[in-house]
């Protein structure tokens, strides 16, 4: 076996070849570990993307593959909160151990499977799509800048397929469900293809078993062509030792609309990258995040949304509380085309600081490239108001009740926005099993206000 | 440990900073006239090496977003840093610069990033 930084295109040449796949995802793997070859990791000193979160003192690369052969079941998943249940596919350890179909998404024709195999079940599809937002083509937006990505494109291992075909309007979730009990590198892959006028709600599900020391490179591509619908949720409930970076990337095509939940609370370093390329006049998205970070945590969250096409619009909002010796990074980008007329675009970071130690940096970027365009960004971090304490405590509710209440609230608003089955009951389960862990005494309040209302 | 041989004085120029490994910590070395002050090299806002600033007003500024930090107490001048940057004790010996990085004048915590 070799470490990550030792792969190579021969060792990867077997591997596509005992694994029985087409020539031109052989070609595309060789393709790609040419690049890795050529490319070295991100360096924080010069990489403007990597400057808040050293990716030398946050990533060990020095890992071998994990091994394949699937450890244990995964935890119950988001699904067992969901009436009627969904479509459920479960990655252990690099492999993917199992798709359950839902009746009702075998009977509209959604396929869910192996990607493996949909390479060659589901060649025309998969050729034209996977790699397509990781690999930089004549104007496009590739990531293969990033050796992370070029890695992933390489050595893919565990892998899933969905399509959801034209006009299929499917109302059960389907859920990937990526779980790591073996320490070691995993290199999972999703590929989402949801046709013209379909629906469709997806669930990026990441646990692992507390304590194993495992790095997962993820890559997840989504294309929603015209008029689609997706809903997206990505849980980072990750026990300690999990160093995660994942490119979750939507090509949004014409009158499209994508609602995406990035909610993040466990794993050591957790680097997400949910990026939304809206290539069609009239796109839709709708990033949303929470993030609990507590002791020797470090979140690095960049969403990026790219306005090509004119008339679209997104709306970024993120929000986090923070506990401990822990750090944020919110790095938000808009990037807006010179031809992207009448784009409409706000983004904004909010990051409660519960108690001393902990920091959270929000950089929310704007490019803009054009002028006829409405476009916000914002960003405030602080601490919970004495006067929110002050008034809940007048009505007899105890401190650390009223403190519960305010943090569950925080969070409240986004989740009730994204409305998704299963994954409200789920977020709000671990926000509030996190703060009852939590040393409410330590938390801190900002008296200003108070005091400023006492004096007048 | 203890006094580190770090650099000649001779080769440091006044109010250039120069960037040295000691033990392993990157340093950032001032000399000011036969001073020689030494800061961590690393700003406490985010990863960006000091030496490659200015000093100016009895401080390093650092070259990324300004913020300047004082030479003798590691404290920053302004945003975007809010924290100071652990300072080491130097000394010269027979024209040698020695530093000892083994605990921070100032208290400061070792940047984490």
């Amino acid at each position: 076996m070799t470490t990550l930084s030792r792969i190579d295109a021969a060792s990867l040449a077997s591997t596509s070849e005992a694994a029985g796949e087409p020539t031109w995802l052989a070609e595309r793997r060789q393709l790609a570990a040419r690049r890795f070859g050529d490319q070295a990791w991100p360096d924080s000193h010069t990489d403007e993307f990597w400057r808040s979160t050293p990716f030398d003192v946050r990533f060990d690369v020095e890992r071998e593959l994990a091994a394949a052969e699937g450890g244990g079941l995964p935890p119950e998943g988001v699904l067992a909160g969901v009436e009627g249940g969904g479509v459920q596919v479960t990655i252990v350890d690099g492999a993917l151990t199992s798709v359950v179909q839902h009746p009702a998404a075998e009977a509209a024709g959604v396929v869910v499977t192996d990607l493996r195999t949909a390479a060659t079940d589901h060649a025309a599809l998969v050729e034209a799509h996977l790699g397509r937002l990781t690999t930089t083509t004549e104007g496009g937006t590739g990531s293969d800048e990033d050796r992370t990505i070029t890695l992933n494109d390489a050595a893919w291992t565990g892998g899933v397929f969905i399509h959801v075909p034209a006009e299929v309007e499917l109302d059960v979730p389907i859920s990937v469900h990526v779980h790591v009990t073996a320490a070691g590198a995993h290199l999972p892959r999703v590929l989402a293809v949801v046709g013209h006028h379909a629906r469709a709600t997806l669930y990026l599900e990441h646990t692992s078993v507390d304590g194993v020391s495992a790095l997962v490179d993820e890559v997840a591509e989504l294309i929603v062509e015209d008029g689609a619908q997706l809903r997206l949720a990505t849980l980072q409930d990750w026990g300690s030792g999990v160093e995660h970076l994942a490119l979750q990337k939507a090509e949004v095509h014409r009158d499209a609309r994508v609602l995406a939940l990035a909610f993040t609370t466990g794993g050591t370093t957790v680097r997400l990258r949910p990026e939304f390329d809206l290539v069609g006049p009239g796109a839709e998205v709708r990033p949303l995040g929470i993030y609990m970070a507590s002791e020797g945590q470090w979140f690095d969250l960049q969403p990026y949304v790219r306005h090509i096409a004119p008339r679209a619009s997104s709306d970024v909002l993120f929000k986090g509380a923070l506990q401990g010796e822990s750090r944020t990074v919110f790095r938000g980008n808009v990037f807006v085309h010179r031809d992207a007329v009448g784009t409409a675009t706000d983004e904004n970071n909010r990051s409660l600081i519960l108690t001393d130690g902990a920091r959270a940096d929000a950089t929310p970027f704007l490019e803009i490239e054009c002028s006829d365009i409405t476009a916000g960004h914002g960003s405030a971090t602080g601490q919970i108001d004495a006067r929110h304490l002050y008034y809940l405590q007048a009505r007899g509710i105890d401190r650390d009740t009223a403190l519960r209440m305010i943090v569950t609230g925080y969070f409240t608003e986004i989740l009730d926005e994204a409305d998704l089955p299963g994954v409200s009951d789920r977020a709000l389960a671990v926000i509030e099993r996190r703060i009852a862990a939590a040393d409410l005494s330590a938390v801190q309040v900002n008296d200003l206000n108070l005091r400023e209302e006492g004096e007048a | 440990m203890g006094f580190v041989a770090a650099a000649a004085l001779d080769a440091l120029t006044d109010a250039t900073p120069v960037q040295v490994e000691v033990d392993d910590v990157p340093v950032c070395l001032v000399r000011t006239g036969g001073d020689v002050f030494a800061l961590h090299d690393v700003c406490s806002h985010q990863r960006w090496s000091l030496a490659d600033g200015l000093v100016i007003d009895g401080g390093v500024e650092c070259s990324l977003h300004g913020s300047t930090f004082d030479l003798t107490t590691g404290a920053p001048s302004s945003l975007p840093a809010t924290r100071p940057v652990p300072t080491f004790a130097t000394r010269v010996t027979d024209g040698t610069v020695e530093v000892d990085v083994t605990v921070a004048t100032n208290g400061a915590p070792t940047p984490d990033h």
